[in-house]
C-alpha cells in the first residue's frame, strides 16, 4: 500500500514538475512585453539576455551538476519504494541543467564541460542519502534566491525561478520521505 | 522535442504578457492568496476530505494567509494599501472567483474527495502560474525574491495535493501560460 502511494506520488509529481518545466520554457522563448529597461535589477522579458548573466548562470549550472552527481550517488542507497522518486528527481535535475545550458548560450556564453567528478560528501545508507539530497536542494534554493534578482532580464529570472520551484517540490517530498513535515514554512528560503 | 516547442510557441502566441504596474500585480496575487486561504479553510472544515488528508494539508491555509500578509505589506509599503482586495466574503463570492479563474470546482457542491483535491490542485496551478507571469513583469529585486519564495511554497502545496490525488483522476499538467490569463 505504501509502495502504491509512493508510486502514485511520483507519477503525479512528474506531472507537476512538467508544468514547472513548461513554465521555464516559456521564459526561454522570450515570452513577454516590450518595455524600456530599468536600472538595478531591472530589465524586460523581451530584451536579449546580456553577457553579464553568464557568470551567474554558469554558477547555477555547476551547482545543478553537483546535485545531479549527488542523486546519482544517492539513488543506489534508496530502498525499492524510494529509488523511483530519486530517479524522477534526477531526470528533472538533468532537465534543469539543459535549461541552464540553453540560457548560457542565449546570453552569448558557452557552458563549461562537466567535471570528471564533483565533491558531494558521503552517504552510507538511506537516511544519509536523503539528508545529502535535502542539503543540495536547500543549497540550490538559497543560491537561486541570491542569484535570480541579479539577472538582467525578466524572462531569464522567471525561467530560473521555475527551476527553483521544482527544487522546492523535491524538498517537500524528500522531507516527507524522511518522516518530517513536508511543508516546513510559508516561505521557501532554503533554510529548512 | 520539436513538437513540444511548437506547442509552446502556440501557447505563447495566445497569451502574451502585458506590462502591468507592480502594485496591480501584487493586488492580483493578494486576491489569489485570499481566495486560496478561503478555499482551503472551507474544504478542510468540511467533511469532504478524510482526516488524514486534512491533517496533511492543515498547514496550507496558514501559509496562504502568510503569503497574503506579505503581499499586503508590500502593497502598503508602495503606498497602495487601498488597492488591497479583501478576499471572498462568502462561498458564493469565492465560487464566482473560482469560475472567473477557470477552476472547475464549486465550494458547497464538491462531490467527494477527488473533486475537492482536483479543485485545490487546479487552484494551486493557477497560483503558481500567476507568480510565474508576475516574474516576467517585475523589476524590483525585493519583490522578485518575495515572489520566488511564495511561488516555491505554492509549488510545494501543489506537489502535496498531487500526492493525495489518485493518478487515474489527475489530468495532465497544464503549462502555466494557459492559466496566466485568468490570474
Amino acid at each position: 500500500m505504501v509502495g502504491e502511494r509512493r508510486a502514485s506520488r511520483r507519477a503525479l509529481l512528474k506531472d507537476a514538475g512538467a508544468g514547472l518545466a513548461a513554465a521555464g520554457a516559456f521564459g526561454l522563448l522570450g515570452c513577454g512585453r516590450s518595455a524600456p529597461a530599468t536600472a538595478g535589477t531591472g530589465g524586460t522579458s523581451s530584451t536579449p539576455i546580456v553577457p553579464s548573466d553568464v557568470s551567474i548562470l554558469a554558477a547555477a549550472l555547476e551547482l545543478e551538476r553537483r546535485t545531479v552527481a549527488a542523486y546519482v550517488a544517492a539513488i543506489p542507497l534508496l530502498d525499492h519504494d524510494n529509488a523511483p522518486m530519486g530517479r524522477t528527481f534526477l531526470e528533472e535535475e538533468l532537465e534543469q541543467t539543459g535549461e541552464l545550458i540553453v540560457l548560457i548560450r542565449m546570453a552569448g556564453g558557452k557552458a563549461s564541460p562537466r567535471a570528471n567528478s564533483y565533491a558531494i560528501g558521503r552517504a552510507r545508507d538511506q537516511p544519509q542519502a536523503l539528508a545529502l539530497l535535502h542539503g543540495f536542494e536547500r543549497l540550490q534554493i538559497a543560491s537561486y534566491l541570491q542569484w535570480v534578482p541579479r539577472l538582467s532580464t525578466a524572462s531569464t529570472r522567471a525561467a530560473v525561478a521555475s527551476v527553483m520551484a521544482a527544487d522546492a517540490q523535491h524538498i517537500a517530498v524528500l522531507r516527507a520521505t524522511s518522516g518530517e513535515p513536508a511543508l516546513a514554512s510559508a516561505f521557501v528560503t532554503g533554510e529548512d | 522535442m520539436a513538437g513540444s516547442t511548437t506547442t509552446r510557441r502556440a501557447l505563447l502566441g495566445g497569451h502574451p504578457v502585458a506590462h502591468v504596474p507592480a502594485t496591480d500585480r501584487l493586488a492580483r496575487l493578494l486576491g489569489l492568496e485570499l481566495l486560496a486561504a478561503f478555499t482551503y479553510d472551507h474544504i478542510l472544515n468540511s467533511s469532504v476530505l478524510p482526516a488524514d488528508m486534512r491533517q496533511t494539508l492543515a498547514p496550507v491555509p496558514t501559509h496562504e494567509r502568510a503569503h497574503a500578509a506579505a503581499l499586503d505589506a508590500a502593497l502598503r509599503a508602495r503606498g497602495a494599501g487601498d488597492r488591497a482586495p479583501r478576499g471572498p466574503a462568502d462561498v458564493a463570492a469565492a465560487n464566482r472567483d473560482l469560475r472567473r479563474r477557470k477552476v472547475r470546482g464549486r465550494l458547497g457542491q464538491l462531490q467527494g474527495t477527488p473533486d475537492a483535491l482536483d479543485t485545490l490542485a487546479a487552484l494551486e496551478r493557477v497560483i503558481v502560474g500567476a507568480y510565474y507571469v508576475t516574474l516576467l513583469d517585475l523589476d524590483d529585486g525585493s519583490l522578485i525574491a518575495l515572489a520566488m519564495q511564495i511561488m516555491a511554497s505554492d509549488a510545494q502545496h501543489q506537489a502535496i495535493v498531487a500526492e493525495l490525488i489518485d493518478p487515474d483522476d489527475i489530468p495532465d499538467a497544464v503549462p502555466y501560460g494557459l492559466d496566466a490569463g485568468v490570474q
